[in-house]
């Protein structure tokens, strides 16, 4: 159920969003493309879990078959699956869609982990391993999306645009890093720990400090002078072209 | 290994002391003139294994004395499964049937009851009272957590059980003669089924599973005689003990090794060596609410069938033990108990009867013989208490609370 | 979550799943009963850890990641088998299909070479 779903998602959105010019992307969302794909889903009332053991039938036990593919695909070679879910694309769907869609990604997840198990245990190749690296990025897309709107919603409401405290500090090795805070119930000055960390670099450090500025100079210059070097010969040779093309009288 | 050959050794040595040695083993009858053909003692055969097994047996049944026949059978220590009869696991009761070959039949064997009304009412008057001075008079102060049944269920029980023993004295003379232990320890150990050790320097052996019950009942009353039997011993029973092909530890159930004890609540010496009922506290963490919402409400009544029949088992197969019975020298009559699990609201009533202790694999011959217990589902002694008042009292478990302590030895 | 098969044999209503190690047994059954709408009665876990025996080409010890692993009971007297993921399936070669082509080209190769069947087996060094 939820491999069709999340195919119907893939798949079907792009569909329909080219056939149906009118709709925008919100009132699309997973919502009308779930509705509009349950065709796909199996006709027969029985699912294969209940078919296996049929002297028990409860409409729960659709929970667990959920870890595992259609079993029209069980033992093929490749599965066809749409394409992974880009941040713009995600960018245009509503918060409700985006949770919806949240839920369906990790049941694909997870039953493609189970099936990847499976497979590594049976020592059998897994059909299409690539569904994992295009669920797990688009559950990542989802969730810089989510962020975004997290940050953009606190900076309006509070103005702060992270939600858990920090600063940039420089630590024993010279580093400037982002630190973040933790919550403690003595302040800072009393803890013995954090008093333990140095946010400070000694003089000795200034020595590595500018070797490592010295190889970072030395790598910027190297792309500088490759590119140069590459407008150069581009140059070159279009000019080689054009005189080809229209001899100077 | 290398342990049992050294030991093996050292009690063919003369010098060590007559305490250690291992007691000899009985000397066989000979009619012939030439020496019997029998297989090896030390060689690494299944024959050989054989005779020394039967070398075992043979030596603990020519015991006299049960003290040192209970020291043979229980002297070897080894990992052994402990089995708690108050068990939160899921679908407990069938495995304790399948551990201890018990059949369970719902309803009690039927009895009647030898009492007056009037009598009637005068215990029913000083039960109520018993139930409203822990539920209602006595002010309980602060408890721990899952502590509360400790201050208020346990002492109303035990008062239940010293008021109920004291008035039915009259009808039933044994209960004054008898014991009543509060808070007693009840051991028992016994083999059932074969297992392959799956590693270990012993990688391979076939091996007994070995089981150890170690019970607290709240309170129990053991007696001089025992009671009458409730189906005679080779009464055919319908319904078949539940198989599991499953490990134990599947249950889950984990592995120790300690000493190997039975008990039956007193040592082997004392007059009262029969068991007559026990009391059995349901523990605080055992809501039934909690299990409603956990939607486990069938679980209910297992743990309770699971905590019976673990229990009375252990009873009853400790009194037969008491009596020099053991697996290979199984029991010619059989052994009764009475249990009654309750949390102060709620009482459960069981009987049990023990037909046979040959539960290990090479004594388990017989499949129509099978320990029997009956029981019933939970029902409350009462609806409510309010201003001093016992609202919705059930009769009903009241006379089967003076049934059960009517029960009299022949 | 994963739904694993089970290394021994376990009853049939316990399922065997690989979770996170910071998932509690709370969480799994809050997991189950709410995404996947499975009724538990009890989940039991435990942690595997992985060996850190092997070495490699250069005799640096590689460690296998730990695991949590959570044995879920289900409620209501349900059961569960795991099944089989791989069965075997014939494959359909469609008429005028390119696989069909490439299969009779094979069975063509493999006839040239086989040897003549009325010599009984014996291969070309013998003469006659």
């Amino acid at each position: 159920m939820a491999a069709s779903t999340v195919r119907a998602l893939l798949t079907g959105c792009r569909r329909l969003c080219q056939g149906t010019g009118g709709l925008t992307g919100r009132t699309l969302g997973g919502l009308s493309g779930v509705m509009l794909n349950v065709l796909s889903r199996r006709t027969s009332e029985f699912s294969w879990l209940e078919q296996r053991t049929s002297f028990h039938s409860s409409a729960e036990r659709r929970g667990l078959e959920e870890f595992f593919d259609d079993p029209q695909n069980w033992g093929e070679k490749t599965v066809k699956s749409g394409e992974l879910w880009t941040i713009n694309q995600l960018r245009g769907k509503s918060s409700e869609d985006l949770h919806k869609l949240w839920y369906v990604l990790l049941k694909e997840k997870n039953m493609l982990l189970t099936l990847e198990q499976e497979s590594k245990r049976q020592r059998v190749a897994m059909p299409s391993p690539y569904r994992l690296y295009k669920v797990t990025k688009s559950m990542e897309h989802l969730d810089k999306v989510v962020n975004e709107r997290e940050t953009a919603l606190r900076l309006l409401q509070t103005g702060q645009e992270k939600g858990r405290p920090g600063e940039w500090r420089k630590d024993c090795f010279g580093e400037t890093t982002w630190h973040n805070f933790k919550e403690w119930p003595i302040p800072w000055y009393i803890n013995k720990r954090h008093m333990q960390k140095k946010f400070f670099a000694l003089p000795y450090v200034d020595h590595y400090e500018r070797l490592k500025l010295e190889k970072q100079m030395r790598a910027d210059a190297r792309k500088r002078n490759a590119d140069r070097k590459k407008r150069l010969k581009l140059e070159r040779q279009l000019a080689q072209a054009n005189k080809a093309q229209n001899p100077m009288l | 290994m290398a342990g049992r050959r050294i030991f093996g050794r050292l009690q063919h040595n003369p010098d060590l002391p007559a305490a250690l040695l291992r007691p000899p083993e009985p000397a066989v009858q000979r009619t012939s003139l030439y020496p019997s053909v029998v297989a090896s003692m030390t060689a690494k055969s299944k024959a050989s294994r054989r005779r020394r097994i039967e070398g075992h047996y043979s030596r603990v049944n020519a015991q006299t004395d049960i003290g040192s026949k209970l020291k043979l059978i229980t002297g070897l220590q080894r990992l052994k499964y402990v089995v708690y009869p108050q068990t939160f696991a899921l679908n407990a009761d069938r495995w304790y049937q399948h551990f201890t070959k018990t059949v369970y039949r719902p309803g009690l064997p039927v009895k009647g009851s030898g009492l007056e009304d009037e009598e009637l009412g005068r215990l029913r008057s000083l039960l109520c009272e018993a139930l409203l001075q822990d539920f209602y008079y006595a002010k309980k102060g602060r408890t721990f957590l899952y502590r509360s049944h400790e201050v208020s269920a346990a002492p109303f029980l035990t008062n239940a059980m010293a008021i109920l023993r004291s008035q039915c004295a009259k009808h039933n003379p044994s209960l004054s003669q008898g014991a009543l232990d509060v808070k007693p320890q009840v051991n028992f150990y016994w083999l059932r089924g074969e297992t392959r050790v799956p590693r270990g320097h012993r990688k391979g052996c076939i091996d007994p599973i070995r089981f150890q019950v170690d019970d607290h009942p709240l309170v129990q009353l053991r007696v001089q005689k025992p009671l009458p039997e409730f189906v005679p011993l080779d009464h055919v029973v319908s319904e078949e003990v539940p198989f599991i092909p499953f490990e134990p530890s599947r249950l889950p159930l984990f592995k120790r090794q300690y000493e190997n004890n039975i008990f039956i609540g007193a040592k082997l010496d004392t007059p009262c060596s029969y068991g007559h009922t026990q009391f059995h506290l349901v523990p605080d963490r055992f809501q039934r609410d909690r299990m409603e919402k956990l939607s486990l409400s069938d679980q209910i009544e297992v743990f309770l069938r699971a905590n019976a029949i673990a229990s009375l088992f252990a009873w009853t197969g400790a009194q037969a033990m008491y009596q020099g019975f053991w697996s290979q020298d199984d029991v010619t009559r059989p052994f009764v108990s009475q249990g009654v699990i309750s949390d102060g609201k709620y009482f459960s009533f069981f009987c049990y009867q023990l037909n046979t202790l040959a539960l290990a694999a090479d004594a388990d011959k017989n499949p129509n013989r099978k320990n029997i217990c009956w029981g019933t589902q939970s029902v409350p002694l009462y609806e409510a208490i309010e201003e001093g008042d016992i609202k919705g009292f059930n009769d009903d478990v009241f006379r089967q609370l003076v049934d059960f302590f009517l029960n009299r030895p022949e | 979550m994963t739904l694993v098969r089970p290394g021994k044999v376990q009853p049939p209503d316990t399922v065997q799943f690989r979770i996170s190690m910071e998932m509690t047994k709370f969480d799994v059954r809050n997991y189950l009963q709410s995404i996947y709408n499975v009724p538990v009665a009890s989940v039991r876990t435990r942690i595997q850890f992985g060996s850190n025996r092997k070495r490699n080409h250069l005799l640096q010890r590689v460690k296998r990641p730990d695991y949590k692993v959570a044995y879920v009971q289900l409620a209501q007297g349900q059961t569960f088998q795991f099944p089989d993921l791989f069965p075997e399936k014939k494959d359909v070669i469609e008429s005028g299909s390119f696989e069909e082509m490439q299969s009779e080209y094979m069975e063509n190769e493999k006839q040239r070479q086989r040897n003549d069947p009325r010599r009984g087996g014996i291969n070309d060094w013998f003469g006659l």
